[in-house]
């Protein structure tokens, strides 16, 4: 039932806005809609349409006025926009700018149709809002159809409705523009081709161009290897309505080349060209060597590259560094054995108090070389500067055997543990120094190898101790810098719990469970080391 | 070290059960030990810790300074009734000393014998009668009623300190082989081996703030009595302790009685450091750090630079 008595206000209002009723009416207030003219050719767009109605026996009503708020005109036909009980009715109309009164190109402006409307309708009672209710009826109390059940259901009491309000639909006419920058952007022998369109809500733009005519902003034309003005039209197209600028593509003067001060490898010189120009259309540049490399065999070479642009030349000069040459490798003068105090640590942490003299074997195998080669710095004044390179493999294999005392056994006054402590360290170096960093550093692990041992069969009150170490995880941490000279070495060493578990058995055959503690764990470090 | 103990002190008396047999008087009574579980070897035994002690109660009898546990080995007679955990036990140390290893069999129970010889396969029989043959004097330190048994703790000169586990069969006692899977045992045949005493502050010196980490220095302590330990650490609980030794052990550099020499060389110290240690002195091994430790001890430092 509601819908219906919109419908029959929909129709209504629509007298007026028959060019712009397609969409959903909203009452009181309609959408936006868009209307474009071109103050360089006189062409605008306008909206038109048609809608058609049917009244019942109740319904009748019109736009009593409207009133035009802007640069805009409407016609509707028939002229009449009333319409009586039971009568059926058709308009034509339009809506459109008037050219004169729209602002200059580039702007914008709103305006917008107020349609004063006085009618009456029929709605069942208690469905619907708005109105004055002018009297009541019973819809279908007789036998005959009344002709109430047009509006809604019959059955029950309908109102008779009499409205009086006013609907505004807005517009904004634009002022369609188009201008092409004073300068275009090129690159690499490419021009982009933009123009500045207004409003740019819809449309496309043509170019024609001396390379023929191609459609839309932002596109891309290749140049001519070298070329003076280039004269291209651009035309903004929205609704029916162009605008059409000229412009330039105006190459721009080239004055200055620049190469880095030196570079790594072999590099394409037009990746690495600083070049310059007073303003943002490049032409081509060609260049006389496409790249530059180093020579054969050499850490270095110099280069001079000359680039021209439209005719004008400019000179600039590098020096490509070969860092990856198979450089000359001698060994480094580095005592690996001193790792074998690793060995001594862990041995006085774990003993604890003077057992027997010890000293380490230490096996070293492989040798750790230094190279000397050249590396690329720009950022330093002297780009082209010495590096060294550290290579190599060293495997270090460091232990010792000690025996000391082992307390906590009621039966002896101390047991004499064996103790056996192994180190190997593998030492895998591949740096080089950097042009802000010139030290050769890397840190690696070593496995950590620990017996304990605690076998007694006859002494003191015991007849036998099967007791043995046990150690809960165990590691060395390393890091050695070899540049700068002199090479170091630092050590980190984690021991775990080390605990005393087995049995013991008296001459009188009592056995004991034994797990104690000799100490709960331990880290030392970092020990330094001169290699 | 906290040092309780309870019981009465018994009257040294001797039953003699020949003419020249001289057996120490068994009798028995409650007793409490309780003791700082800082020494080495302790095995952890929750169910009898307090605090930072060991409490251990027990009927029993414990020899203490005054009381002669004394095992008689000359003019015995070698036989008793075995009423007594001591007759037993005079009896096996003297079948010790003659080396008698069908009396020391007979002094076992039977379900035992088996195990004696089982562990005295090969030739540890002969080692072991040449060892327990070495037995110049016997000692009883303690005993006491244990798990359905009687233990007993003793020491001799020449073999040592030992344990040996009685039972009683037809109103005798007899040795029997006991597996024991508890700490208690162990954690008393330690205490009675040392008998720990209070941690004491030894003192030190050598008077040296500084020294140079290639030089090789030692700091000097004098011990309150010969023949302690002692303990130098960091203040790392958990940690081993940087040195521990006896007076007069190998592990002593220093031959004057009652002085202790510790060491450092830079495979200890680093340079351009400031050390802080703690030293303490006690009469039982110490080889971890503990809060107990570290609460008795001095203090000392120095710093290590160098040139």
């Amino acid at each position: 039932m509601r819908h219906m008595n919109k419908k029959l206000q929909k129709n209504l209002y629509t007298i007026v806005f028959v060019c712009v009723s397609l969409g959903a009416f909203a009452q009181g207030q309609q959408a936006d809609k868009y209307l474009y003219v071109s103050k360089q050719t006189g062409e605008f767009c306008q909206f038109q349409g048609g809608q058609g109605k049917t009244t019942d026996k109740y319904e009748h009503g019109g736009v009593t006025n409207v009133v035009v708020d802007g640069p805009i005109q409407y016609q509707v036909n028939p002229a009449d926009m009333t319409i009586g009980i039971n009568q059926t009715k058709n308009w034509q109309g339009k809506v459109w700018p008037i050219l004169a009164q729209c602002p200059a190109p580039g702007n914008s402006v709103w305006s917008k149709l107020i349609a004063h409307y006085d009618v009456t309708y029929s709605r069942p009672q208690g469905v619907g809002m708005g109105g004055n209710v002018q009297s009541t009826y019973e819809c279908g109390a007789g036998s005959i159809d009344d002709g109430c059940a047009f509006h809604g259901p019959a059955g029950g009491t309908h109102e008779i409705i009499n409205k009086i309000g006013t609907e505004e639909q807005p517009f904004e006419v634009f002022s369609i523009n188009c201008v092409i920058p004073a300068a275009f952007t090129c690159q690499n022998g490419t021009a982009t081709l933009h123009a500045d369109i207004y409003p740019g809500n819809g449309g496309d733009v043509t170019w024609q161009t001396p390379f023929g005519q191609l459609q839309g902003n932002d596109i891309t034309v290749n140049l001519p290897a070298n070329f003076n003005n280039i004269p291209v039209t651009a035309t903004y197209t929205v609704c029916g309505c162009s605008y059409t600028a000229q412009g330039v593509i105006r190459p721009n003067n080239f004055t200055g080349f620049g190469l880095p001060c030196c570079v790594s490898g072999t590099q394409v010189v037009a990746n690495i060209a600083v070049l310059q120009f007073d303003g943002p259309c490049w032409p081509p540049v060609v260049f006389s060597q496409a790249a530059v490399a180093p020579m054969p065999d050499m850490m270095t070479a110099a280069h001079t590259v000359t680039a021209i642009s439209n005719g004008v030349p400019f000179v600039a000069s590098t020096v490509a560094v070969a860092e990856n040459n198979t450089w000359t490798y001698t060994p480094l003068a580095v005592d690996f054995t001193k790792l074998g105090k690793i060995v001594e640590t862990i041995a006085d942490a774990v003993k604890s108090v003077s057992g027997s003299p010890f000293s380490p074997s230490v096996n070293v195998t492989g040798q750790i070389n230094i190279g000397s080669g050249k590396i690329c710095c720009p950022g330093l004044p002297n780009c082209v500067q010495n590096a060294d390179k550290i290579e190599g493999q060293v495997g270090v294999g460091a232990s010792l055997s000690c025996r000391f005392p082992v307390y906590g056994i009621p039966y002896v006054a101390s047991l004499d543990a064996l103790l056996d402590v192994g180190v190997n360290a593998s030492v895998g170096a591949n740096i080089t120094t950097t042009c802000t960093d010139p030290k050769a550093c890397i840190t690696g692990a070593a496995s950590l190898t620990l017996g304990l041992g605690l076998g007694l069969s006859l002494a003191g009150g015991l007849v036998t101790a099967d007791l043995r170490a046990v150690v809960e995880g165990a590691g060395v941490e390393l890091q050695y810098c070899f540049l700068p000279a002199p090479a170091t070495a630092a050590y980190t060493v984690t021991l775990g719990k080390i605990k005393i578990v087995g049995s013991v058995t008296t001459l009188e055959i009592f056995n004991y469970s034994v797990e104690y503690v000799l100490f709960e764990g331990w880290q030392s470090g970092p020990h330094p080391i001169n290699l | 070290m906290k040092n309780i103990i309870l019981a009465s002190l018994m009257v040294n008396t001797f039953i003699a059960v020949s003419a020249e047999d001289r057996i120490p008087k068994f009798e028995v009574a409650p007793v409490e030990v309780a003791f700082s579980a800082t020494f080495t070897g302790i095995q952890p035994d929750a169910s009898h810790k307090s605090g930072d002690n060991l409490i251990y109660k027990f009927t029993g009898q414990v020899f203490g300074p005054g009381m002669d546990g004394q095992l008689q080995l000359e003019g015995f007679s070698g036989k008793t009734d075995r009423k007594t955990p001591w007759e037993t036990l005079t009896e096996l140390v003297n079948a010790y000393k003659r080396k008698d290893y069908e009396k020391i069999m007979s002094l076992y129970s039977k379900v035992s014998r088996d195990d004696l010889d089982a562990m005295l396969a090969g030739d540890m029989k002969d080692k072991y009668l040449n060892h327990i043959g070495k037995i110049q004097s016997a000692q009883i330190i303690a005993g006491f009623e244990y798990k359905g048994g009687f233990l007993v703790i003793y020491q001799a000169k020449g073999i040592g300190m030992s344990t040996c586990y009685m039972t009683q069969s037809k109103k005798k006692f007899l040795i029997t082989a006991f597996k024991d899977d508890g700490p208690e045992s162990w954690n008393l045949s330690l205490y009675f081996k040392f008998k720990p005493e209070p941690m004491k502050q030894p003192e030190l010196i050598t008077k040296m703030d500084s020294f140079e980490v290639s030089d090789s220095k030692s700091f000097s302590f004098r011990l309150s009595k010969p023949g302690n330990w002692l303990v130098v650490f960091k203040d790392k609980v958990g940690e081993g302790t940087l040195y521990n030794a006896q007076d007069g052990s190998n592990g002593d550099v220093n031959k004057e009685e009652g002085v202790m020499d510790v060491e450092f060389n830079s495979r200890k110290v680093s340079s351009n450091k400031d050390y802080t240690l703690y030293a303490v002195e006690t009469n039982y091994p110490v080889t971890m750090v503990t809060e107990t430790l570290i609460k008795n001890a001095m203090r000392f430092g120095f710093r290590v630079y160098k040139k």
